[in-house]
């Protein structure tokens, strides 16, 4: 009764609220209800089955086999909890967001509908008319918001995802064409009876489902969709409905085709590999939070197929927990990375940036294409907070150049000329790239921030799109202009000075002096070394101008001597007279040392962070060297093993610390 | 005779890194400090992990070579790629 109970409070709760303007908050807020409603329904189901086993309804008094068949075994019930724990925070999210499409909480409470009895049903037949049920109220959900990208993301996830239901539909056909059933427990029995010909049903029920969770090969719609949509709908999308292909997977991979599976197993491992590989690297190589997301759930994804090819009471749990666990982190990631701007204390920022939206966003956005119109929505808040500041900061003349090359103004200023490039360019560090010729020019001419001008080609050409585009939008890239100027001018002023601050280093005799020195060094205008000890040192160092260039930049000589220079250290261990290779394992350790020495020495005096980070990266390879010579000293292969663990932690501080440095957080 | 080939190695290893460590005090740029510190995981540690697989550590110690040489330049790439606006 609990079961029936289940399904028909979300659809009696979507029916009642489909009347009204779902935009308004009390609408919203019932849907919340029902759902808070229906999720305490499903634990008392979920305590019943725990505790007595699986609770079975024939809906209608039907004879079993043409009436609908529910059943709520652990695994419907732990997915079904989880979607619509998902679903209720995706709701709670949206309304304090403010819903933007007026049917969503209809939509919403529909596609509870749907999870639940999908999770809950034990016919293949009405799984697939559930199935369809959530999928339409998700195509229509996915629409929500007011942009052409939320359009297009909707229109791919549309699209892909009746090509995969398409695929299902298919599958069934062809198991009932084996089985002559369309009943989960039925068809199971008679297929493990007779297992022949059932490879290609499974083939087609994996490509569904695989769709559907954005596996390998079928992941290509998934990154645009969720960088897409609006953070509450991603979340939905990774949290609620994600879960149709991980439960899929397991329920007819696992119990009605296990032969299949098994044989498919090799295959399956190799596709979640791969998975889990494409989606960490890229991952690992995208800039905003929601495509960083969504390449990782490609590769969480990964992880659940792995475990379920091993299979097994285990391979499965593993699969059900990481499912479960995926699925709520995603949830909650997606609905953080929607949050983002708002914790960093952008309100206003974000508010105005709504209002703005109409008037000058539907026309920039639709002349960008590919990332940009897939990435612009994370990026115009940050574009709105730089305009704000770096209005604010040119119209205050009090402030000053030092002012505007702080760290508060800089991090939306880096985001600002990549959003406008051509297209191709558009992408982080690839698209930075082919820089190095406009480098070589701008050695020689003075230098230049490259968020204060336009640095690609044409930036004049893109100016003035900019100030045909919209009055706002130019008015903000004339500040930016302005602000650009005022840097390099700042900029000059303070390249003279660095060229004078080593004179100053080389007189210093004083400890103290010294350690000021030390700290001038690094104040060219970067972001954030530069703060506020630069301009003292350099309204002191103006009495020097006149002092030489040459030597610039010694400071590390002195330093570097005493820890680098092996020659200290051989004569002390070449008595002794052993055999040649201990002889040499006791230098090279010593030698070693040295070297860890002098990178430590570098990381903690080099003014520049990126200097500092690379220290690391080379104090970290210099420890695996000591691994390994001691791998030859030992011939104990487990050195080698925490030498490549420690290669890989290595390389992860070295990436993470260096995008961290180059785009810090918030 | 696998002895002198392994002290060699690790002779050779010791060296490049010894000069990877210098460059990586005393250049002036980033991206001659990179250029310099490369050299320590490239080559001084791929040189090591030959010399453990000569001394008789098996695959292993190369899968360890193979390791450093396809990530030291990535993590080079990235820190050159976060490092370009600085000075040159």
């Amino acid at each position: 009764v609990i079961i029936a109970i289940s399904l028909l409070v979300p659809w009696a709760g979507a029916l009642g609220v489909a009347g009204f303007d779902g935009r308004r908050p009390g609408v919203a807020r019932a849907c919340v209800l029902v759902l808070l409603a229906q999720f305490v329904l499903l634990c008392v189901l979920a305590a019943q089955v725990l505790t007595s086993g699986p609770v079975e309804v024939v809906a209608g008094d039907w004879p079993a086999g043409i009436g609908i068949r529910l059943r709520a075994d652990a695994l419907g019930v732990t997915f079904a909890l989880t979607s619509m724990l998902a679903l209720l925070g995706a709701m709670a999210f949206a309304i304090s967001e403010g819903l933007s499409l007026p049917a969503s909480p209809a939509l919403v409470l529909a596609l509870a509908v749907g999870l639940t009895g999908l999770f809950l049903t034990a016919d293949v037949f009405s799984f697939y008319v559930f199935f369809e049920l959530s999928m339409i109220s998700a195509y229509v959900l996915a629409s929500a918001g007011e942009e052409p990208h939320h359009l297009g993301g909707a229109y791919l996830f549309a699209v892909v995802n009746l090509v995969g239901t398409f695929i299902f539909v298919l599958g069934i056909a062809g198991l009932y064409h084996l089985t002559g059933t369309l009943d989960m427990d039925e068809a199971a029995q008679r297929i493990a009876a007779a297992p022949d010909g059932s490879l290609p049903v499974a083939v087609a029920l994996f490509v569904a489902f695989g769709v559907k969770l954005g596996l390998f090969p079928f992941h290509l719609w998934l990154p645009r969709v969720y960088v897409g949509v609006l953070a509450p709908v991603a979340a939905i999308l990774s949290g609620a409905l994600a879960n149709i292909g991980a439960y899929g997977l397991l329920r007819f991979g696992g119990t009605i085709l296990p032969d299949a599976l098994a044989q498919a197993g090799p295959v399956l491992i190799a596709l979640g590999g791969a998975s889990i590989l494409y989606g960490s690297v890229q991952a690992i190589a995208r800039r905003t939070a929601a495509e960083v997301l969504a390449y990782s759930s490609i590769a969480q994804v990964g992880y659940v197929l792995v475990v379920l090819a091993i299979g097994g009471p285990i391979g499965f749990a593993a699969a059900v927990l990481y499912a479960v666990v995926n699925s709520l982190n995603k949830t909650l990631l997606f609905l953080a990375s929607g949050v983002r701007g708002w914790l960093v204390g952008a309100l206003r920022s974000c508010s105005s940036a709504r209002r703005c939206r109409s008037s000058t966003s539907s026309a920039s956005s639709r002349r960008t294409s590919g990332t940009a119109r897939r990435t612009a929505r994370r990026r115009r808040p940050r574009r709105a907070r730089c305009s704000s500041r770096s209005r604010r900061s040119s119209s205050c003349s009090a402030c000053g150049p030092s002012r505007c090359s702080t760290s508060a103004s800089v991090p939306p200023r880096r985001w600002r000329p990549r959003d406008e490039r051509p297209a191709g360019r558009r992408r982080g560090p690839r698209g930075d790239l082919p820089a190095p010729p406009a480098r070589a020019q701008a050695a020689r001419r003075p230098p230049r921030r490259p968020g204060g001008g336009r640095r690609d080609r044409g930036g004049r050409a893109v100016a003035a799109r900019a100030r045909r585009r919209a009055p706002r939008v130019a008015a903000r890239a004339a500040a930016a202009r302005r602000v650009g100027r005022r840097r390099r001018r700042a900029r000059d002023r303070s390249g003279g000075r660095r060229r004078r601050r080593p004179a100053r280093a080389a007189l210093a005799a004083q400890p103290g002096d010294r350690r000021r020195a030390v700290l001038g060094a690094g104040a060219r205008p970067h972001r954030r070394a530069a703060d506020d000890l630069p301009r003292v040192g350099a309204r002191r160092h103006r009495r020097r101008r006149a002092a030489p260039r040459r030597p610039r930049r010694r400071r590390p000589r002195p330093r570097a001597r005493p820890g680098a220079d092996p020659r200290a250290a051989r004569p002390r261990h070449a008595g002794g007279g052993r055999l040649m290779p201990a002889l040499v394992f006791d230098v090279a350790v010593v030698w070693t040392a040295l070297l860890l020495a002098g990178a430590v020495l570098v990381l903690v005096r080099s003014p520049s962070p990126f200097v500092r980070i690379l220290a690391i990266d080379t104090t970290l390879l210099l420890v695996v060297g000591f691994l390994l010579l001691l791998a030859i000293d030992r011939e104990q292969a487990v050195y080698l093993d925490a030498a490549i663990a420690l290669g890989l932690l290595g390389f992860a501080t070295t990436v993470a610390l260096a995008r961290i440095e180059r785009e810090p957080p918030g | 005779m696998s002895e002198v080939v392994v002290s060699v190695l690790v002779g050779a290893a010791l060296a490049v890194m010894t000069l990877g460590v210098l460059g990586l005090a005393r250049f002036e740029s980033l991206q001659l400090r990179l250029h310099a510190a490369a050299k320590v995981g490239a080559v001084g540690v791929v040189l090591l992990s030959v010399a453990a697989a000569v001394a008789g550590t098996g695959l292993r110690a190369l899968l360890v070579a193979a390791f450093v040489l396809v990530t030291a330049p990535v993590a080079s790439h990235v820190l050159a790629a976060g490092g370009e606006d600085e000075e040159h």
